[in-house]
């Protein structure tokens, strides 16, 4: 089954060449954001299986909507962080937040996203709630 | 005939025998007094002559009275007659004869003129005999009164010269009275001098000089009084020859005749000799402790009139002509010893301003903190004035004024930080008003507004105020106030100048220190703006912008068929070039400023800065609360400076990190366990961090002894939300 994600970025440019990638790697990008308050409605709507989220929203924090998305719906929904730098410049947040992983955008593809998610199955249920 | 001839003999004989008599008459008479004289001539004359009636009269023109001696009782006009007839005949120039003295012309009389023209006496003489006055009566009348009148010359003489003996003794008598009184008085003036001398406190030398005034010149009642500026007179020492009458310290009116009142009008020295007419509450008491005179001279100390020393006699004894002479000698040494008291208090006044001048210098130099200071100041000015409040205050610009230093009463009423309206009467306003210094005296009277109306409910009656100049402008004002009734003396205002001065500067030096940090914490700030704003731009810009790039190159390589190997490999090099430039710019942006701090605060920047070190870091971040932005920038490049020195040189094995709260600030601690000897002077980067840590008001501690390690201990004020 294809995966339906969900990326939310302040950066246009980045949108369209990260959904052209993804895409090509056979996960369905099923919409784009560049706000909390987009990804809020569209996850309501549209109830992907993945949301990508960077880091900085501009103003506003990624690791903020991490946790609104994590407590919306009756499921634990898989959320990874991404950025621009490195993670070992953010370990200690990203282990802090409820997000199952973080992907480098530079190392961005369809496998490191899958290989987050069978982590995050496996895992299931033993995941801070 | 030879009955005759014996007759005549006989009769000379006598003559002879009488005259012999008469020739020891003077010697006779040496030593006798004038009158004896006379008495003795009339004697010898009424034995000699047989006579019936004898007035001598001898007198020495030198001499006011004669002496006369009459003898003979049977006729007792005759001194009458001889007065009759004398001023009858006026001068005699020679022997007269009067041929019938009495009434019954049974007597005829002699006159004989002692001296020229009678100058020197007269002889009168009478008898009943039919052949009076014979020729030998004559002569021998003549010859007695000559001699008489030698002998009573002499007598005169040293009559005379027994009264100039007596005169002598008398005058050598009152010598010796006078020289008795100098040397009390000399005693006197020697004991009050050393009582002066030895700068003996004013109280005891005023009794002092009063008693010794008063014994010296028996007096019944002495008194020192100083005059005060309102024509009254305070009692400052009193001497009763009757005991104590408590009189020191009791204030008088002055007024009325009386010699206190006499001596302020004039000045000069004055004297009353009799009490009866006096007036005044002076007087009519003086009158009431019996008193009949009084003296008193000026006690006038470097020229001004400070008051008056009073002697008084009892009723009746009127005091020596040569007192105010004598008592000007005691006022005089009186005056020296008030002249030198007032010095000496003058210098020691001084010699505490300048103690408290140079101790509140020390606060200046030092540059303690304003509040420290104004506290510092109010509390000098309340020891060294007379005042019972004292405060500070600084002019707000709207009319109100902000009391920054107060004690005494002032820390009541007007509490460190507390704010009050001006306007209306009272210091605060017109010092603003007038730029000047400025005095109320009657501030129960006068005052109004906010603090005219607190102050005068507190009993304040007189106060000052100096304006207080930083830089040109007025900034505001040291007040003082007094709840005495007399207003504060006329320098206070003066004696305040200098610590205003003082104010005046410490003011501007802290002023000009707190616009130095403020400045450069704004340069610091700016600094660090524009770091995340370049941060910012290569993140959003330059990086994005990279890492699109090479998702875009990716997707490109993916849509190549595989057979074109080389241009995968081409591709997949651009991908790691553009990887590079991304990490690079990474490592720049890091440099800059690290967006994890942004985001995730110290603890996530510290831990990341830590891993990054190639040294083991061990990490203890505690904060309650992220900090203000700006200190924890600080406490950042504090702790990324450090690591960078260790492992640059420092040799460690590990590093130990701390971040704890404290109360009112933070302390940041960065210590390693290497080779020491960091010389914060060498490297930029410490430096640097010193310019930073400053700009904030911190305070950085590096110690580093050589083979300990270095540590580093930074504590940042932080103030309270």
């Amino acid at each position: 089954m294809t995966v339906r994600a969900l990326i939310v970025d302040d950066n246009a440019e980045f949108l369209g060449a990260a959904s052209t990638l993804l895409e090509g790697d056979g996960i369905a990008v099923v919409g784009v954001a560049s706000t909390t308050a987009e990804a809020l409605r569209f996850v309501d709507e549209h109830d992907p299986d993945v949301v990508l989220v960077d880091v900085y929203l501009g103003d506003e924090s990624g690791f903020d909507l991490v946790e609104r998305l994590s407590s919306t719906a009756g499921r634990q929904r898989p959320v990874i962080l991404i950025s621009a730098d490195l993670e070992a410049d953010l370990e200690d947040l990203i282990a802090a937040s409820t997000a199952i992983g973080f992907v480098s955008k530079s190392r961005l593809s369809a496998d490191a996203i899958a290989e987050l998610l069978d982590r995050g199955d496996r895992t299931d249920g033993l995941q801070p709630g | 005939m030879p009955l005759d001839v014996d007759d005549e003999i006989l009769a000379l004989r006598t003559v002879l025998r009488d005259l012999v008599a008469l020739s020891a008459i003077p010697a006779a008479w040496i030593g006798r007094e004038p009158l004896a004289v006379a008495g003795g001539l009339a004697d010898t004359l009424i034995g000699l002559l047989q006579l019936d009636f004898v007035s001598v009269r001898l007198c020495d023109p030198r001499v006011a009275e004669a002496v006369e001696a009459t003898r003979g009782d049977a006729w007792n006009a005759f001194p009458e007659w001889m007065e009759r007839y004398l001023a009858r005949a006026g001068r005699l120039s020679d022997t007269e004869i009067v041929p019938g003295v009495d009434s019954a012309r049974r007597c005829r009389g002699v006159v004989i003129p002692v001296g020229l023209d009678s100058d020197a006496g007269v002889v009168a003489a009478a008898s009943d005999r039919a052949d009076f006055p014979t020729v030998t009566d004559q002569l021998l009348l003549r010859l007695a009164t000559n001699q008489a009148a030698t002998a009573f010359q002499n007598a005169c003489l040293i009559d005379e010269r027994a009264r100039a003996e007596e005169e002598l003794r008398k005058a050598r008598n009152e010598l010796g009275v006078r020289v008795a009184e100098q040397t009390a008085e000399q005693s006197a003036l020697r004991r009050v001098a050393t009582l002066v001398a030895r700068g003996v406190p004013s109280p005891e030398v005023f009794a002092a000089v009063t008693k010794e005034v008063g014994q010296l010149f028996s007096a019944e009642h002495a008194s020192l009084g100083c005059y005060e500026s309102d024509r009254t007179m305070t009692v400052a020492a009193g001497f009763a020859r009757s005991g104590d009458r408590g009189s020191v310290g009791l204030q008088w009116r002055l007024g009325g005749k009386n010699i206190n009142t006499l001596v302020f009008d004039t000045g000069r020295p004055a004297r009353i000799d009799n009490y009866a007419d006096a007036s005044g509450a002076l007087g009519a008491t003086a009158r009431e402790y019996g008193l009949g005179s009084g003296v008193g001279t000026p006690v006038i100390v470097e020229g001004h009139l400070w008051g008056v020393m009073g002697i008084y006699s009892p009723l009746g004894q009127p005091l020596p002509a040569h007192a105010e002479a004598r008592l000007a000698s005691f006022t005089e040494l009186l005056a020296t010893a008030i002249a030198n008291a007032e010095s000496r208090a003058r210098l020691a006044q001084l010699a505490e301003e300048q103690a408290a001048l140079r101790r509140v210098a020390t606060l200046v130099a030092r540059g303690v903190p304003p509040e420290d200071l104004f506290a510092a100041v109010v509390y000098e000015v309340e020891q060294l004035l007379p005042v019972d409040l004292a405060s500070i205050c600084r002019y707000e610009g709207d009319g109100s004024i902000t009391f920054v230093g107060a004690w005494g009463k002032a820390g009541g009423l007007f509490p460190v930080g507390s704010r009050r309206e001006l306007g209306r009467n009272n210091i605060g306003t017109i010092v603003l008003e007038t730029g000047r210094s400025a005095r109320i005296d009657n501030y129960a009277d006068v005052s109004s507004g906010q603090i005219g109306v607190a102050a005068r409910q507190e009993g304040i009656n007189s106060s000052i105020g100096a304006p207080i100049v930083v830089e040109g402008r007025l900034w505001g004002l040291i007040a003082a106030g007094s709840v005495q009734k007399q207003p504060l003396p006329a320098n206070t205002e003066a004696r305040l100048v200098s610590f205003t001065e003082l104010l005046g500067t410490a003011i501007a030096n802290a002023e000009s220190r707190a616009e130095l940090t403020a400045s450069r914490a704004r340069i610091v700030a700016a600094g660090d703006d524009t770091r995340q704003r370049i941060e910012r731009d290569l993140h959003d810009g330059a990086q994005q912008q990279l890492v699109t790039l090479e998702l875009e190159l990716r997707s490109l390589a993916s849509s190549i068929p595989a057979e074109l190997d080389s241009l995968h490999t081409n591709l997949d090099e651009v991908a790691l070039g553009l990887e590079d430039v991304l990490d690079e710019l990474r490592e720049l942006s890091r440099g800059i400023h690290p967006a994890v701090l942004s985001t995730g605060g110290l603890g996530p920047a510290v831990k990341t800065l830590a891993r990054r070190t190639p040294i083991p870091v061990e990490v203890d971040v505690r904060l309650p609360a992220r900090p203000p932005e700006r200190i924890e920038v600080a406490i950042y490049y504090v702790i990324a400076e450090a690591l960078t020195n260790v492992a640059k040189h420092g040799k460690a094995s590990v590093v130990v990190i701390e971040v704890e709260a404290l109360d009112h600030g933070i302390r940041v601690l960065v210590s390693d366990d290497g080779i020491g000897g960091a010389d914060p002077s060498r490297g930029s980067g410490l430096l640097g961090l010193r310019d930073r840590v400053d700009a904030l008001g911190a305070r950085m501690a590096i110690t580093s002894p050589h083979g300990e390690g270095t540590s580093i201990t930074v504590h940042f004020p932080v103030a309270s939300q």
